[in-house]
């Protein structure tokens, strides 16, 4: 996503691919990206940060285990 | 006394064998002698158990008989066989959890779950098949081999947890344990017929089971019966200062409340998770089956639209993927080659997206939670397919994690039930899920479904 809220294209989200595994250690090559991608993935990789952006939840804790909501008592979460 | 030559006795329930066993009519040593036979007649066809452990199952019948004629009793899986998921340490067994990088990862000590099975008199016979690093819908191993569906061979068992459900269903166990990161028990209990339950986030211990990812795993039982379920969750469920994850709730006895029914419970049948149709006709059938059930039984019911559900089954997808990868980084830097290419796929895909990615998933995730909760407040149980199709063709990866997933997410408790047989005589099932720590309202209502509903205990044919 860029900071304007415009969606990374496939040709940008697959330099990020590349950059993020090499930073890793992490083999990836371009037979990898290509068969990985065969279905789609990338669109759905950009649809995701889209759907997370759309959330608006910025300001949110980030609630990993629901140690907010989820109490030990039934009912706390109803 | 019962005929300990009959494979028959194989399919009698948790509670049905027990009280033989108690009563003395069926030897836990003869059960358990009549189980490793038929695990040795039928996994060459089913491929359900990636090892038997005769020894250490031997060994605890043996101990059952004898503390069960001195007038010892401890529960309903005392002198029962049951097996457990390869990815849980069983002390001076290997785990492999499905893969070739763990092949070598031998426990010396038992994970929680064995522990507390075997505290409870359980004999446990052998470890379960399952998807590579438990990381596959469906039951397709690179190295170990897919495992047949019981019910038409020619069909897929489902993933992850395959060999349990494949096991179960067979009758080649009692019971087994499952793990269920997006739907790894559900789904299997889905399509081989049996009964899965995923309990509350942090309800059972997943200490020494091999982690896939550690916000959304969920260790749990695999049954042919409700109550039986019930009956192991009882055993596993608990507190263990090993296991952070694990809250300090009061044990429940579910299996004592397991008949008191649903009436005046409200319950909501999700009509639309924003995703299209909901399943095939059988499982569009089996779901309305379930809900005319419950309704009958006197609990209110209502079409509730959650479109939130198909944006949390995408967000946790990705929540999974990451922390799947950061597990396993270590063996796709060194050893990626001794990684099957679809699992290698899935954890390379964690590396497309950006830094920030996870941090904020989780914060959309907490957003979605409160929203789901508006949509649900007021209604006690949700019930939606167990998963939108009938067991897809062996080798297939076609099991569908849309109505398992969120709950994953959610943390919330979630059992599927089998209501009917759809195309290729392959099962269809409903899942009923609640709010955190209510096993005991899913468990209620999916008794209700088994009780009064189509399925009525049928098994698959048996294994020539």
């Amino acid at each position: 996503m860029h900071a304007e809220g415009v969606p990374l294209t496939v040709d940008e989200l697959r330099a990020r691919w590349k950059r993020n595994a090499e930073a890793a250690g992490v083999r990836l090559t371009d037979d990898d990206i290509a068969r990985i991608d065969e279905r789609g993935f990338l669109a759905r990789v950009a649809a995701v940060e889209q759907m997370i952006e759309a959330t608006n939840a910025v300001e949110r804790t980030p609630d990993y285990l629901d140690i907010l909501h989820t109490g030990t008592r039934e009912g706390d979460n109803g | 006394m019962a005929d300990h030559n009959d494979v028959s006795l194989l399919q009698r329930s948790i509670r049905d064998i027990a009280a033989l066993i108690q009563a003395r009519e069926v030897s836990p040593v003869e059960v358990t002698e009549l189980t490793l036979r038929e695990i040795e007649r039928v996994n060459p066809t089913l491929n359900a158990f990636r090892t038997a452990t005769p020894d250490r199952a031997m060994q605890a019948a043996r101990c059952a008989e004898t503390d069960i004629v001195a007038g010892t009793n401890r529960g309903p899986l005392h002198g029962v066989p049951v097996a457990v998921k390869d990815l849980m340490d069983m002390a001076g067994e290997t785990t492999p959890a499905g893969s070739k990088v763990l092949a070598d990862r031998l426990a010396s000590a038992d994970s929680e779950a064995v522990r507390l099975l075997d505290e409870a008199g359980a004999v446990l016979v052998g470890k379960t098949s399952m998807s590579e690093l438990a990381f596959s819908p469906g039951s397709n191993n690179a190295h170990y081999g897919p495992v047949p569906n019981p019910w038409n061979h020619a069909h897929d068992s489902g993933g992850s947890s395959s060999g349990s459900g494949a096991a179960v269903a067979a009758g080649l166990v009692y019971g087994a344990t499952g793990s269920d990161t997006g739907g790894s028990i559900r789904m299997p209990a889905t399509l081989c017929g049996i009964v899965g339950l995923k309990p509350t986030f942090g309800r059972v211990s997943a200490r020494g089971a091999v982690t896939l990812s550690w916000s959304l795993d969920h260790i749990g039982p695999m049954t042919r019966t409700v109550t039986d379920a019930a009956i192991m969750l009882e055993v596993l469920a608990g507190h263990d200062a090993g296991d952070p994850r694990t809250r300090r709730v009061a044990p429940e006895r579910y299996s004592e409340r397991i008949d008191e029914g649903v009436a005046g419970l409200r319950v909501a049948v999700l009509s639309d998770d924003g995703a299209g149709p909901i399943g095939t006709a059988a499982v569009d059938e089996g779901l309305r089956s379930g809900v005319s059930v419950l309704e009958s039984a006197g609990a209110v019911v209502e079409d509730v639209a959650i479109p939130e559900l198909s944006q949390l089954s995408s967000l946790y997808g990705t929540l999974l993927v990451i922390e799947a990868a950061a597990y396993h980084e270590r063996f796709l830097r060194e050893r990626p080659d001794d990684i099957g290419e679809f699992t290698r796929d899935r954890l390379l895909g964690a590396y497309a997206y950006s830094p920030t990615t996870f941090v904020r998933g989780q914060q959309a995730r907490a957003e979605l939670r409160e929203r789901i909760n508006g949509r649900l407040r007021g209604y006690d149980l949700i019930v939606t397919p167990g998963i939108p199709h009938e067991a897809p063709p062996l080798g297939v990866v076609g099991a569908n994690t849309r109505f398992t997933g969120p709950f994953n997410a959610l943390g919330w408790p979630a059992i599927v039930v089998p209501v009917g047989l759809g195309d290729g005589g392959l099962p269809v099932a409903v899942q009923i899920a609640a709010r955190p720590w209510l096993e005991s309202l899913v468990l209620r209502a999916a008794r209700v479904v088994e009780r009064d509903g189509p399925w009525q205990g049928r098994v698959p044919p048996r294994i020539a």
